[in-house]
């Protein structure tokens, strides 16, 4: 490599400000005695500017940034909900056996809460056909749920009228919600037409009052 | 031997590694101010990349997603700034592949010249250039944004890129000479030079 080629290599880094010092001092040296070199690192430094220059296209960062944290607050969300749900509940665990018959009146208290939930058993046994939907948690697949579910958080000043006028237009229902983090979880209102679609969340993300919608895991 | 940092670079650095550790812990304030100063940064070359504007943010959130998930696992070994970039190049390629259309298309370099005129003023020359650097193939541009947009070394780049140092080294000889065939002006004298003459 002769001595220009090699000028040429280093200016590259020289213009961008990571030249090491060695080679810094080298180049230097050339320069002052190079004209054609001197020309060539100009036009380098005008390439620079160039690409260096700041866009004309402002961005606007906190919004973006609101949009991934809510991104990032949902899963935490429907991760710590299919936790839960995978958790046995914890009326029904039974206790320790030593730990029971240390203390009697666990036992009492195990055979009511039984007695609850056979009541409640033979209540629910009674009731009409199951809502044609299911949270997040429910294990069972209801035939109507085969169609996903929403994930949305509204505005902070959204009243209830605007919820409701919110999820008329959109064709949805509230199934859950709202959680902690004001997490609501939405299915379609059409029991003929269960599948959530890309137009609903679409139609709720263009609605100024709702800050977050997004097709979530059943 | 690596090239140094420049002192601002160096200050940059350390308060970056100091975020970072807290987004580590789950802070998210310390996310924010690293979100806030990344956006900017990640947006000017990711337009120029994708020419989508809304490509490019959801490249940037897909980034920073990852930065929020993996801040733990960064070691150290290179500047916060690299290892942030060679995040949103590599999901910038995927996403890019995944829709199935190429970033770029290199022109012949047998085509008609850009001439930009000595007596233009540095915004019409800037544009000059940019039109110049949209007919390079993606990999050379880059190289070029990555040093002359950012700053970074050569050794910082062949991270970022995930390539050689030769490598970084054989794109910026191309990138370079290509624009000034491209952009004859920016040959400058260095025709006459022994550069011509390789």
């Amino acid at each position: 490599m002769n001595e220009h080629a090699r000028a040429s290599e280093l200016m590259a880094w020289k213009v961008n400000g990571r030249i090491d010092h060695a080679d810094g001092q080298w180049l230097d040296d050339h320069l002052a005695h190079c004209a054609p070199c001197r020309a060539q690192l100009k036009a380098e430094q005008r390439v620079r500017d160039a690409i260096a220059r700041e866009p004309t296209v402002e961005f606007a960062p906190q919004a973006s940034f609101n949009r991934l944290w809510e991104r990032i607050e949902s899963e935490r969300i429907t991760a710590s909900e299919a936790t839960s749900g995978d958790a046995p509940p914890p009326a029904r665990a039974p206790a320790p056996p030593a730990a029971a018959a240390r203390v009697p009146w666990l036992r009492v208290a195990v055979a009511a809460q039984a007695a609850v939930i056979v009541l409640l058993g033979a209540l629910l046994w009674q009731r009409p056909p199951a809502p044609a939907y299911r949270t997040v948690t429910d294990s069972a697949t209801g035939p109507l749920l085969s169609g996903g579910v929403i994930k949305a958080i509204f505005a902070d000043q959204v009243r209830i009228g605007d919820v409701k006028e919110i999820l008329q237009g959109a064709g949805l229902v509230v199934v859950t919600g709202p959680s902690e983090a004001g997490v609501y979880t939405l299915a379609p209102r059409d029991a003929a037409a269960p599948r959530v679609t890309p137009g609903m969340a679409a139609r709720l993300r263009a609605d100024p009052r709702v800050r977050f919608a997004e097709i979530g895991a059943q | 031997m690596p090239a140094p940092l420049t002192h601002a670079q160096q200050l940059r650095d350390d308060g970056d590694r100091r975020l970072l550790a807290r987004v580590a812990t789950g802070d998210r304030e310390a996310f924010r101010e690293i979100y806030i100063a990344y956006h900017r940064r990640l947006a000017r070359f990711l337009t120029r990349l994708t020419r989508r504007y809304d490509v490019a943010e959801e490249i940037i959130n897909d980034a920073l997603w990852v930065v929020w998930k993996r801040a733990a696992d960064f070691r150290g070994e290179s500047r916060v700034s690299t290892w942030i970039m060679g995040i949103a190049y590599r999901r910038a390629l995927k996403t890019l592949s995944s829709r199935g259309h190429r970033p770029f298309v290199a022109a012949p370099l047998d085509s008609q010249p850009l001439v930009a005129a000595d007596d233009l003023g540095a915004a019409e020359t800037s544009e000059w250039i940019m039109l110049g650097l949209e007919q390079l193939p993606t990999e050379q541009r880059m190289v070029l944004e990555f040093a002359y947009g950012y700053g970074h070394s050569c050794e910082e780049i062949a991270a970022i890129m995930d390539c050689p140092v030769n490598t970084v080294k054989t794109r910026m000889f191309h990138a370079r000479a290509k624009l000034r065939t491209i952009l004859p002006s920016l040959a400058g004298t260095a025709a006459s030079s022994g550069e011509a003459s390789r």
